[in-house]
Order: C-alpha cells, then sequence, then structure tokens
C-alpha cells in the first residue's frame, strides 16, 4: 500500500462534496451538544433544522478559551460543557500552560481519540511516513497532548516508534542513531538543541538514516529561515503540523510537495478566518484569526472556537498535490495574544524570528517588550552558541538590529548579546516573548493592538 | 450516510458491514470483557476511518465507546 492519499475520496473530493459532508457533520455536532444543558444555553438561538448552509454556520456563537476556563473553573474538573459521563473517557491531556496559568484538561473517549490519531495519520501521511519508517519522539510524554497524537498516529500507519521520553539529550541522539530513525518528532526548539547536543558528541547528523523531521507546537516549521537552518543540519525534510489539545487532530499539514504552506485537513475540520476584531470574515488572502469547529470530538465540542492562531488563507490551486484541501500561506504567522504593537508598529515573535534564525552566530533569543519613561521599546537577547569576542557580539547585534529594523518599519530595536547558557533551552513549546508592559497596552485589541 | 446515491467500491460495502457487525457485536450482553474490549476498540477505530473516507458519520456514543 503506498498511495499518495490517506484517505483518497475525501482529500480529493470537488467542492459541493466537501460542502455537503462538512454541513452533515456540523449539524450532526450540534445536535449532539445541544444534548446537554450547558449546551442548550449556548446555541439556543440556532435549531439544527435551520443549519441549510455552511453560511449559516455562522449564527453560531464563537466558543473562546476564556468560556472553557470559567467552565471548568464552575463545574471542576472538567466543566458542564462535558457531554459525557468521564468514565467512558480512554484519555486525559492538558494543554501545555505556556500563558503562565493553570492548564485546561480534556477527555478523549475512543472516538474522539482515534478520531483525532486519524487525522494525524492523514497529514504524516500526506508528508510522507510510511509503514517502513522509525520514528523517534523525542518528547517528554507528560500531560501536555504535544505529540501524544502523533504516537498514535504513526502506529495506526505501522510506523515503529522508539519512545524518547525523560532522559537526557544526549541519551536521545545516542539512541536515534542507533535505532536507525528516519523520521523525527520534536519541536523546533528542541531540534536546534539536538542538533547542538550532537555537535558536541561528534556526531555529523547528515549520517544518520534521518529522512524527516516532523515539528509542531511552534511556527518554525514554516518560518524559512528557521526550517532551512534544520534542513541543513539534518540534511532531512521538515513537516509542520498544526494541532491544539482542546481539538486533538491535526488541522493543518505539510504534504509532500509543500514549501512555505500547510493543507488545511478539511475532513475533519471546518476552519474560517476572521478579523479578531469584528469577528467577520477576512477575505481570501487576508492575515486573519483561525476559528476551528472540529467534527469528530463529541466528549466536549469544539464549535466556532477562536484559536488565536494568525493565518492568510489561500486556494488549493497554490499545490499541485492534488489534495483540494486550501492552504495557510506560511502555517501559523503568529498569535492574536502574542503580537507586540510597538508604537504603532506590529511585531510578529515569528517574524523577529525569521530575521534572527538566519544569523548562524545565534544559538538563541528572547524578545522583551517594556515600557521606559512612558514609551514602549523592544529588546532582543541572543545568545551565541559559544564566547565571541566583544567586537564580534556588536557587530551581529548591530546587524539584527538593522535587518530588523528594515522588516518592521523602520522601529528601532534593542539587540543584545547574552552570555551562552543564560537563556532556557526548550523541549515544547518555547516562551520567548516576555511583555512587561502594562496589560491595557500589552493586549491585542485594547488600546494600541490593531489588526495589520 | 454519505454519498448517497454514488457507486461503492466493494471494499467500501464490506468497511461499512465490518462497521454493523460490530456494533452487533457490541450489542449482545453476552460479549466476553476480552471480547467486548476488542470489538470496541475495533469500532472506534473502524468509526474514525469511515469517517475520515466520507462514508458514514454519525456524532453519536455509547458507554461502549
Amino acid at each position: 500500500m503506498d498511495g499518495v492519499y490517506w484517505n483518497p475520496r475525501t482529500e480529493t473530493w470537488d467542492a459541493e462534496s466537501k460542502r455537503r459532508w462538512q454541513l452533515h457533520k456540523l449539524r450532526e455536532l450540534v445536535a449532539w451538544a445541544k444534548q446537554t444543558p450547558w449546551w442548550r444555553r449556548r446555541l439556543a438561538s440556532v435549531e439544527v433544522e435551520s443549519l441549510r448552509s455552511l453560511d449559516d454556520l455562522r449564527r453560531l456563537p464563537f466558543l473562546t478559551r476564556e468560556e472553557i476556563r470559567q467552565d471548568q473553573e464552575e463545574s471542576p474538573p472538567y466543566g458542564a460543557g462535558l457531554t459525557v459521563d468521564p468514565s467512558w473517557a480512554m484519555t486525559r491531556h492538558e494543554t501545555s500552560g505556556t500563558s503562565g496559568r493553570r492548564p485546561l484538561a480534556f477527555l478523549q473517549t475512543r472516538r474522539d481519540w482515534y478520531w483525532g490519531a486519524y487525522a494525524w495519520a492523514q497529514a504524516l501521511w500526506g508528508f510522507g511516513l510510511r509503514p517502513q519508517d522509525v520514528v523517534y519522539l523525542a518528547f517528554g510524554y507528560g500531560p501536555f497532548i504535544g505529540f501524544w497524537g502523533a504516537h498514535y498516529a504513526l502506529q495506526l500507519i505501522g510506523c515503529t516508534t522508539v519512545a524518547g521520553g525523560a532522559q537526557p539529550s544526549e541519551a536521545r541522539v545516542r539512541q536515534i542513531l542507533a535505532t536507525g530513525a528516519t523520521a523525527l518528532v520534536a519541536t523546533p526548539s528542541y531540534l536546534f538543541r539536538l542538533a547542538e547536543v550532537a555537535q558536541g558528541l561528534g556526531v555529523d547528523w547528515r549520517t544518520s538514516k534521518l529522512r524527516y523531521l516532523l515539528v509542531a507546537g511552534e511556527p518554525g516549521g514554516n518560518i524559512p529561515s528557521t526550517r532551512d537552518q534544520l534542513e541543513e543540519r539534518f540534511l532531512a525534510r521538515v513537516g509542520d503540523f498544526i494541532g491544539m489539545t482542546e481539538t486533538a487532530g491535526i488541522a493543518a499539514f505539510t504534504c509532500q510537495r509543500a514549501r512555505g504552506y500547510v493543507h488545511i485537513a478539511e475532513n475533519y475540520f471546518l476552519e474560517e478566518v476572521i478579523d479578531p476584531k469584528s469577528g467577520e470574515p477576512v477575505p481570501v488572502g487576508e492575515l486573519g484569526e483561525r476559528v476551528t469547529t472540529a467534527f469528530g470530538l463529541g466528549s466536549y465540542p469544539i464549535i466556532r472556537y477562536r484559536t488565536g492562531d494568525l493565518v492568510r488563507r489561500l486556494p488549493h490551486s497554490g499545490c499541485d498535490c492534488g489534495r483540494t484541501f486550501d492552504l495557510y500561506h506560511g502555517g501559523i504567522l503568529g498569535r492574536v495574544d502574542n503580537l507586540l504593537v510597538i508604537r504603532g508598529v506590529n511585531v510578529h515573535p515569528s517574524g523577529v524570528e525569521a530575521v534572527v534564525r538566519a544569523n548562524p552566530a545565534v544559538r538563541e533569543f528572547r524578545v522583551v517588550a517594556e515600557t521606559v519613561q512612558g514609551r514602549d521599546e523592544i529588546r532582543v537577547e541572543w545568545e551565541p552558541y559559544h564566547s565571541l569576542p566583544e567586537g564580534q557580539l556588536a557587530s551581529v547585534s548591530r546587524e539584527l538590529a538593522a535587518q530588523l529594523a528594515e522588516r518592521h518599519e523602520g522601529l528601532r530595536f534593542a539587540v543584545e548579546a547574552v552570555s551562552p547558557g543564560t537563556l532556557p533551552v526548550w523541549e515544547l513549546k518555547a516562551r520567548r516573548v516576555v511583555d512587561r508592559r502594562p496589560p491595557a497596552v500589552s493586549a491585542m485589541g485594547k488600546e494600541e493592538g490593531r489588526v495589520p | 450516510m454519505f454519498p448517497e446515491g454514488e457507486a461503492r467500491a466493494r471494499w467500501e460495502e464490506r468497511l461499512l458491514a465490518l462497521y454493523d457487525a460490530a456494533e452487533a457485536l457490541l450489542a449482545d450482553p453476552d460479549l466476553p470483557p476480552g471480547a467486548r474490549a476488542a470489538v470496541r476498540m475495533a469500532r472506534a477505530l473502524l468509526w474514525s476511518s469511515l469517517d475520515g473516507q466520507g462514508l458514514r458519520y454519525h456524532m453519536h456514543y455509547t458507554p461502549d465507546d
């Protein structure tokens, strides 16, 4: 079995078939949710029978992370939005907690979990994974959902999974080589760490059997400088996989042809792109917030969920792989909640990463926004691989400041080198933005916030 | 059920029949725990696969899910 598509019919269907199927699933999902009081209240204004076209989707209210958080706080631990008895669950997972707040917890029934695993499998198969692949998963196998879905999906495909949890990076490097792994699953940040550790051990990744790097959790897989550096260091192709704890499965993925975009898994998710302020859809090709409806999650339905991800949707015709799934150009381009608006200029951390990662002297970096004498300032701290002479550090800093200003309408960036080992190393989602400004100024949509 | 009116390949019919067989087995109260566990798992996987292929989709859970 070596077809191009995991689900040949649905990955290539025509627009009308896709629309009919999505409407059918939307109606089923809404009908299921409305069996419980919490959802009946939320969706009181919409009868299932009145959902006659996908345009009717807009009559359903948005669901936000704050609402789920409030629900879980009022009805602990899983919220009144849970539609099944907790004993029906097969798995329990949490959000990453990168927001600094208590993670949200979600249960998944067998159907939920395998639905998510199938969505992952479609994505991984589409990228090129096959049963003969040996895949090393370099993550902690903790409560955060990240990469658990990949683990199950790879086993569905028939790959050999090698669990690389709870051990130092040096041991992981040795295992990857010893097992003859052909694919490696990690965040982009952690891949940089593995590259560095391997170098310290005298290992040249380019002589390994690795062919695929599967990344998720951060936007790096579609930031050209990050992706290119990883591909060069490992001599393997980077695939970007976009999902979230709340939705279990993969909503967008890199196919075998893709370069600089991902396909939306439109047979599993109904995705909208909206203006974060008005909530209205943005025209095709314009930047907006990704809103998702996950068709196969029944235990805690995800209907019109505001992801906070910033994306630019384009028609499927931009890729010649044959899938009729639309594209997100550049993958996740930023987050609504960590867009920094500095003196009226929008600064996306991913845009900073694109510049900083392109400089070979940079090992790690951090973005700090602060208010100095009533004025917003932005500082980028960068860390070299090893100690460098002062003059060279200053030269790199000057170069980065100029490139960052050029990319950001001339905005002045204070760029500072810090000593090697100063900045944290991330295994899962990296937190490279520190916003020390008063909340009313720094949050998107408040006072200075605006959509580019 | 979807897609209605479209000719289906023979394997599609068999896959649907397999799912229906799993449903019927789970309705049997005498099914021993070990066999029930296997069929529950199989049904969840079949449900996911049928959904992905656009063959059948119902959001309908039971304790056996």
